[in-house]
């Protein structure tokens, strides 16, 4: 499994967990806001808060050459308010393909990181933020083998 | 006040190999230290470095950082490093970015993150980076002034019981004028100088309070391990009482240790002279497999020749150096040459000694030495080579050291490294002009409480090694490079 299908599973469930069992379009943008708000602030001990949120910025822009509907967000997610405008803009559209986008978001972010400090690194992270995250989520080479999400 | 009324002050260990040593016993706990210098000096790696030696779960550390490098680059650059443990990053060594409060301009705002953090992670350790921009930032009107900062934070470190590092980087000119180094207790200045070539480290300890540090210089390396630290004064080794007489030590060399008096007295210096291909490595080769063969451990060490071609040469000349080394009787120490400082280089060979428990040391050469080092510390280089003989021969290690002698139809004389005066004994090995033919000869100059012989020796490389033959009767004028042939009745000129 490449780690790029590892972030992914991490962003889906975190988005799964954040969602609580909703499963429209509306919930699961409000779900996905949270998470990248948790992951700005999570991160932001590292990078400072302006560089967690540049890198947040750069995972969404790479989504939205595959995710269309992210582009309808007005500019970066340096404009205060994004993540909570997401909401209103996904509403309508297709409940998976809103799911597909978020988690693509997650996973492009943890990637850019990992790009950086090495995946070993990024899974220390992701556990700090998310402690309850199970560990066979994010597993490592050694810990794959479950491949259910 | 009674000895046991004064407060002990427990020290750690830093982690850093050699460090310890120089700061006198380690780090005093609780204490607050300025580790500073240029850019590239190395202070991060090393404040990292005594961070990941000491921080547990039950003494976490947090490495805030101000401005500048953040920490997920430090992360991404000391992971490089062997000390680095992933598994200690958020477990016992936390990372804070205080950009952000920096950039706000305001130091009450950094000082109460810093509190906030530390209230949160209780830890024995703290190190704030990037200390520079505090002193630069500009700060909004009516806000804390720098002097206020750097007491309060100090306090708070103090207070907190952690002992604590405030890095910074600056110039040690600039660093004197800035109140933290006053209140600081220790200071470490971190430079990193290019001589011509090569890049020399060097480490001083400008103060610590509470105890005696070594005071200087010291050099240091940054490799894959990090950063280890080179004492400018080796540890003295134990000496030992020389007995009278002496215990003479075999020098492998058939016929040299008759001409000696019975060889090499334990615990002498002796310097080999010749010129190049007269046969003074061989010699020394020789006097370490002998003392191999007779269980007496012995260290070579080489700067010119790589250590295979070394080995596979003394192979063709019936001398195993491999099976020696596999047997610990043999270490043969390969000096990477130009870049190396004079310390480096001693702990090399000091360790090198220490680990086999070396009896023999032969160091070749002595002019190869000061070439392999970096230009900066060959002016050192005579009064250090000169501290470790001392030091190896006091503690009844014997040593060889082999030195070029410059050769020329007008005579010869030691190369421009005038080493004599290292060594007890002298032994020299010249060229000389008999009918035509060069051949090699060996003369005793100097060997001290011995009865040795004064006269000019053939000597001859077979493919066992150097043989010492009969002296040079017959002749006058040998040293002059073109004897001539005593004829009888006849004597020399001035007689």
């Amino acid at each position: 499994m490449g780690n790029s299908d590892r972030f992914r599973r991490t962003g889906f469930w975190l988005l799964s967990h954040q969602a609580g069992g909703c499963e429209d379009a509306a919930s699961l943008a409000k779900a996905g806001a949270r998470v990248l708000d948790q992951l700005e602030q999570g991160l932001s001990p590292l990078i400072g808060q302006r560089g967690a949120r540049l890198l947040l910025t750069r995972a969404w822009q790479t989504a939205r050459a595959q995710h269309t509907f992210l582009g309808t967000s007005p500019g970066s997610l340096e404009a205060e308010g994004t993540l909570e405008e997401l909401a209103a803009q996904v509403d309508g559209l297709d409940p998976a393909q809103v799911r597909d986008g978020i988690t693509a978001v997650v996973a492009n972010a943890l990637a850019l990181l990992s790009d950086f400090i090495g995946e070993g690194l990024v899974t220390r992270q992701v556990r700090r933020i998310w402690p309850e995250l199970p560990r066979a989520k994010i597993p490592t080479d050694e810990e794959v083998g479950d491949e259910s999400i | 006040m009674s000895q046991s009324e004064r407060v002990r002050i427990h020290r750690l260990p830093t982690g850093v190999p050699g460090l310890d040593e120089v700061l006198g016993g380690g780090l005093p706990e609780y204490s607050l230290n300025l580790i500073t210098g240029e850019p590239g000096a190395g202070k991060t790696i090393l404040t990292q470095q005594i961070l990941f030696a000491n921080a547990t779960p039950a003494r976490p550390a947090i490495y805030f950082t101000l401005a500048g490098e953040p920490p997920i680059k430090i992360l991404r650059y000391q992971q490089q490093f062997s000390f680095f443990e992933p598994d200690k990053v958020d477990e016992t060594i936390h990372f804070v970015s205080l950009a952000d409060e920096v950039r706000r301009g305001e130091l009450e705002q950094v000082l109460a993150r810093i509190m906030q953090e530390m209230e949160a992670i209780q830890p024995a350790l703290v190190a704030v980076d990037g200390f520079r921009s505090i002193t630069q930032m500009e700060r909004r009107q009516g806000t804390m002034d720098m002097l206020a900062f750097m007491q309060e934070l100090a306090f708070v470190l103090t207070g907190w019981h952690a002992t604590s590092f405030i890095v910074m980087e600056g110039r040690a000119s600039e660093i004197a004028g800035i109140p933290i180094a006053s209140i600081a207790d220790g200071l470490l200045y971190l430079t990193q100088d290019t001589m011509r070539n090569s890049i020399v480290r060097k480490l001083q300890v400008v103060k610590m309070r509470g105890q005696a540090q070594i005071v200087g210089l010291h050099t240091f390396r940054i490799s894959e391990d990090g950063i280890r630290v080179f004492p400018r004064i080796l540890t003295r080794r134990a000496r030992i009482e020389r007995q009278q007489p002496r215990r003479r030590l075999d020098t492998g060399v058939p016929g040299l240790d008759e001409i000696m008096g019975g060889g090499i007295p334990l615990g002498d210096a002796v310097l080999v002279a010749g010129p190049s291909g007269s046969g003074k490595t061989l010699l020394g080769t020789q006097f370490i497999t002998a003392g191999a063969a007779q269980g007496q451990p012995g260290v070579l060490v080489i700067f010119e020749e790589h250590p295979q071609e070394f080995v596979s040469r003394a192979s063709n000349m019936g001398l195993d150096l491999d099976e020696l080394t596999q047997k610990g009787l043999l270490r043969i120490l390969y000096m990477r040459p130009l870049d190396l400082s004079v310390d480096e280089a001693l702990f090399a060979i000091s360790e090198a000694i220490d680990e086999v428990a070396a009896q023999r040391v032969v160091i070749d050469s002595v002019s190869g030495f000061e070439l392999a080092l970096a230009p900066a510390f060959r002016e050192d280089f005579r009064e250090s080579l000169y501290r470790l003989v001392s030091s190896l021969t006091g503690a009844g290690v014997s040593v060889l050291l082999t030195v070029e002698l410059v050769e020329s139809f007008e005579g010869s004389r030691f190369s421009p490294y005038l080493v004599s005066f290292l060594a007890d004994d002298l032994v020299l090995l010249r060229y000389i002009e008999i009918e035509s033919r060069l051949a090699p000869v060996i003369v005793i100059v100097k060997m001290r409480s011995s009865q040795h012989s004064r006269a000019v020796h053939a000597v001859e490389i077979t493919h066992h090694g150097l043989v010492v033959g009969e002296a040079l009767e017959g002749y006058w004028g040998i040293l002059s490079n073109a004897p001539m042939l005593r004829r009888r009745g006849e004597s020399e000129p001035g007689d």
